[in-house]
């Protein structure tokens, strides 16, 4: 059990590229947190630092108080689970869980005490000699975090650990792994591309960016309060929708309409001297069909009429999809996103407003339908730094769970 | 599997005919130096493919032969040696060249390239004034070392390729798992390198054990001459006898352990091939 | 002396073997302006380096210091029949080398030799691969029998042939009319030392050839079926371009290994009749004629001749010099 300190620490190729910049995180003992990002963003790079299997350019990195920079990974007491799970194909599952244990020299009788105890807790008591190659995706992910547990190390690290799972087995590996860590409160970093992923599993999610931490902070702060455009757009599914306005006597002219802006909002922005051309974000949930509503809740935010392009009946909701006339909102935020999402070479893909109404809404794809839009809920960015204009200055930048 | 053509049976058909081609294209020519070595003295020039007598008195005689009985000894001690120690030397360069970060790597790969491609005659003529000159001519360790030199690329190449399917988490996770470098080596690489190993130790025992230009320029008597060189001087067991008996006898007995290691290098890469879930 | 050593070779497939002494020293304080080193990565590095040692001190050791040995031996009047005569000569010994009929017609020899023989093994070869790789019935007894002939000590093949082409002893000289023998006559002597390269070098190319068949995806060869492609379409237009960087290095290697065919020839003729390679002359220089001097300018001819096949192959052809990272392919 220890604590986690990543102090300023830098990533710097001999080549000079910078795979993380920086970096600032503290985790607390026992804390889950997540590194997120699209590939690319770095947050291998700070795990495999933290791990030891990459050496550190700048910066210091203390587990449980001592520096780590110099010491070998063996020297480091931490477990890792590898995305291809790295099992030892001529080992069975008792030797893969037990050859931690025997480099470390601990005796017979108590390897299998605890390769017994580990695998009763997987549920892979049954499979002890068999060899990884004849078990299943699910099978060998659970072996990879008993020979991680087995040890009982200061700390866990699992990059992408679920990443080669089906859909459906990896809901259910989230529980467990979910579980078992709060079962051993165990200080864990794990490194995901899946946001899904990072919000239903962690404590506190960074999300980084080009070698950069972007925000850390609880899943519910990072999706209520995005520091910027990028996390804005990362975190939740479906995405927010972000749309070019203007500021004009306290209104946001948008392609929806000119928008009331809500007055915390507009002290915010005239505090920070904001400037007229922003962009604006507004999550799909914050729209509703405006028959659903009560002409006192339709008054506190906006209505626009739309054609609806395409509608998805999810059952619990319907998915109404709207076209956006004109200019498109743009950012580097945005084209990263996009980059990341595939989808800039989609036509169309950003011009498309996408909104969350309730299943009871009488909207027809092709018909023109009456949409309520929660004006509260906007989300004002600066298009050129990308930062969120409207984020709360009280609120805590980061927030220990 | 295949891109289909055409009906099953036929398909089938046809493949047996194209590996029955394969087959007698291979064991012909072994078929006959065997069919050779059990004909009688005097059946031996008929000229038949299937001996029309039978005798084993080629192989009786061949071991009262006192130079082929040591040129055995010597060929498969030489051949021994020199694939354990190029396979050893070999085994390290392979594992540091796919697994590590150090320089001077691409320099070696370029110099085992070369010596691959190195034409052997080109070191015969020095060799032979070289080790005339410190006394390794016409002894094991003056055959040992070109073997082995020669060997050493073929076994770089073919371990090097065998240690990159091997995937670096695995070595990775066991620093991880609080091994150090040589004993991620020992503990999991030795083990799935195994089967390669053994692979490349046939190998290079079929090289050493096929060469005669070395052995030819580099022995001069019974001390170290190889089985290879005293098929090729064969005058038969006595001045006037015809050799060809007494030399397929002895071609028969030079080919059995390639033909039982061929067998059992089928089997090793095969099951080295299946043994991989180190796909993950 | 070992400045010579690598002289030729620079210009042949490996110019690394003149960086080799260059490299070590640059790039050390290239590598020094890095930042601190963990443990872990100068524990890699000082392994990397010790594991490599022995591996490059022997190889240097055997070939770099006699093959600049060779050059030297090669510049001096050296008869082992007369040592006392021993003396510096120049290119004496190359320009009787390379006026002598005799090289002329060993070199000829071993280019046809070569040249024919490798152009049969690939076509042989590739109709091999493509039974090994293909066949439905009996994949593993096809795989298994062709290591025969690869495994095969080439002095036991040879003397198969010989018995074989021996008039009155052999299976196939019988099929041939009365009283000819083929080992005897120039044009048919060469005809069955071919045969006998062709025979047992075919199977290592074919495996080559196969580890390049492999990687052609049957995806694409659906595809390609699909797009209206027939079999001999999809070998040449798909099958065949994806497999060039195999083809070329088996070709290479096996165009470098045919230069010097010496075991054949040793068996089958002796070298006699005008069937003798280079690698022949210059050992029947060194042992029957025992003059070192020109023995050594043959095998410093050999090896220049070698270092300009490779060359050959890498300039025009491009082909990639193998363990130029995908030279791990077996």
């Amino acid at each position: 059990m220890a604590d986690i300190v990543l102090d300023k620490v830098t990533k710097r190729y001999p080549d000079g590229t910078i795979a993380a910049n920086d970096i600032n995180i503290e985790i607390a003992d026992g804390e889950f947190i997540i590194l997120v990002g699209p590939s690319g963003c770095g947050k291998s790079t700070a795990l495999n630092m933290i791990a030891g299997l990459e050496d550190i350019s700048d910066g210091e990195l203390r587990i449980g108080g001592e520096r780590m920079n110099e010491r070998a990974p063996k020297d480091r007491d931490i477990a890792m689970v590898f995305q291809s799970y790295a099992l030892y194909p001529h080992m069975t599952v008792r030797e893969n869980m037990a050859f931690p244990l025997k480099i470390a020299k601990v005796d017979k009788a108590e390897i299998n005490r605890k390769v017994e105890e580990t695998a009763k807790i997987l549920d892979l008591t049954q499979h002890l000699d068999r060899k990884p190659a004849n078990m299943s995706g699910g099978q060998r992910q659970r072996v990879a975090m008993g020979r991680a547990i087995v040890r009982n190390p200061k700390a866990f690290l699992m990059d992408e650990p679920l990443s080669n799972l089906d859909a459906k087995l990896r809901v259910q590996m989230r529980t467990m792994v979910s579980k078992l860590q709060q079962r051993l409160s165990t200080t864990t970093v794990y490194v995901t591309h899946d946001q899904t992923e990072a919000m239903t599993l962690g404590d506190r999610i960074v999300v980084m960016r080009g070698g950069v931490v972007q925000q850390i902070g609880s899943p519910q702060h990072l999706y209520d309060h995005p520091a910027n455009l990028f996390v804005a757009g990362f975190i939740g599914s479906p995405a927010m929708n972000f749309l070019p306005a203007r500021l004009e006597e306290g209104k946001l002219r948008t392609t929806l309409g000119d928008l009331a802006v809500p007055d915390s909002v507009r002290r915010s922005l005239e505090a920070g001297n904001a400037p007229r051309e922003v962009i604006m974000g507004i999550r799909p949930e914050h729209f509703e069909d405006a028959a659903l509503i009560d002409e006192s809740v339709r008054s506190r935010g906006s209505v626009f009429t739309a054609e609806v392009d395409v509608l998805e009946s999810m059952g619990s909701d319907k998915f109404a999809y709207f076209t956006i006339e004109g200019e498109q909102a743009m950012s580097d935020d945005l084209a990263d996103l996009a980059a990341d999402a595939g989808t800039a070479d989609v036509p169309d893909s950003a011009g498309q407003l996408v909104t969350r109404l309730s299943a009871a809404s009488p909207a027809t794809e092709g018909g023109r339908s009456e949409v309520w839009i929660d004006t509260d809920k906007i989300q004002i960015f600066d298009p050129s730094s990308g930062a969120n204009l409207t984020s709360r200055q009280d609120a805590p930048a980061t927030t220990a769970s | 599997m295949a891109v289909s053509t055409g009906t099953g049976a036929g398909r089938k058909g046809w493949w047996a005919a194209a590996d029955l081609l394969v087959l007698l294209y291979a064991l012909i020519p072994v078929l006959w130096i065997v069919s050779l070595s059990f004909k009688t003295a005097d059946t031996i020039t008929d000229g038949n493919f299937i001996p029309r007598s039978w005798t084993v008195d080629n192989y009786a005689q061949i071991f009262q032969i006192d130079l082929f009985t040591s040129a055995l000894r010597n060929s498969i001690g030489i051949a021994v040696i020199s694939t354990v120690l190029a396979v050893v030397i070999g085994t390290m360069a392979a594992y540091a060249i796919a697994r590590l970060d150090f320089p001077g790597k691409k320099v070696l790969v370029g110099i085992s390239l070369l010596i691959a491609m190195f034409p052997q005659i080109s070191l015969v003529s020095p060799l032979f004034d070289i080790e005339r000159a410190i006394g390794l001519f016409d002894t094991w360790p003056g055959l040992i070392l070109p073997y082995i030199t020669f060997a050493l690329p073929l076994a770089i190449y073919t371990l090097s390729a065998f240690f990159r399917e091997i995937p670096w988490e695995l070595e990775k996770a066991a620093k991880m798992d609080g091994a150090t470098p040589v004993q991620a080596f020992r503990s999991v690489i030795v083990p799935l390198a195994a089967p390669g190993v053994f692979t490349t130790a046939i190998l290079v025992f079929i090289f050493c054990w096929n060469d005669f230009l070395f052995a030819i320029s580099l022995t001069s008597t019974s001390r170290s001459q190889t089985a290879t060189v005293a098929i090729a001087n064969f005058t038969g067991a006595s001045q006037f006898a015809e050799p060809t008996g007494s030399i397929a006898a002895a071609a028969v007995l030079l080919t059995i352990p390639i033909i039982v290691f061929v067998l059992f290098f089928q089997r090793r890469i095969v099951a080295g091939l299946t043994s991989g879930a180190v796909k993950g | 002396m070992s400045e010579i050593v690598n002289e030729p070779s620079a210009k042949g497939p490996g110019t690394t073997a003149t960086t080799e002494r260059v490299a070590p020293p640059a790039a050390a304080p290239a590598r020094g302006g890095k930042p601190v080193l963990s443990e872990g990565k100068k524990a890699e590095r000082r392994l990397g380096l010790l594991l490599c040692a022995p591996a490059a001190i022997i190889m240097l050791l055997v070939t770099a210091y006699p093959i600049g040995y060779a050059v030297w031996l090669s510049l001096q009047r050296y008869d082992l029949r007369f040592p006392a005569d021993r003396a510096f000569a120049g290119f004496a010994n190359y320009a009787a080398v390379l006026t002598s009929a005799y090289w002329w017609q060993a070199f000829f020899v071993t280019v046809i030799i070569t040249v024919v023989s490798v152009a049969i093994e690939f076509v042989l070869g590739l109709a091999l691969a493509l039974v090994m790789h293909r066949t439905l019935v009996g994949r593993g007894l096809t795989r298994t029998v062709v290591l025969i002939p690869y495994g095969i000590v080439t002095v036991v093949a040879a003397f198969s042939w010989q018995f074989a082409w021996t008039p009155d002893k052999g299976y196939l000289a019988a099929l041939l009319p009365e009283g000819s023998a083929p080992l005897t006559d120039q044009v048919s002597a060469l005809a069955i030392i071919i045969l006998a390269e062709v025979w047992k070098t075919t199977p290592f190319m074919a495996l080559l050839l196969m580890a390049g068949l492999a990687l052609v995806p049957d995806d694409l060869l659906r595809a390609a079926q699909v797009d209206g492609a027939g079999p001999w379409q999809r070998l040449t237009r798909i099958i065949l371009p994806m497999m060039k960087p195999a083809i070329l290095v088996a070709l290479l290697f096996r165009t470098l290994d045919a230069f010097r065919v010496f075991d054949n020839i040793y068996i089958l003729t002796q070298g006699s009749n005008g069937t003798g390679s280079v690698s022949m002359l210059g050992y029947d220089n060194l042992f029957k004629a025992f003059n070192l001097g020109i023995g050594s300018a043959i095998s410093v001819l050999i090896f220049i001749a070698v270092a300009l096949i490779a060359l050959l192959f890498i300039k025009l052809f491009g082909a990639s010099a193998p363990g130029s990272d995908t030279g791990g392919r077996r």
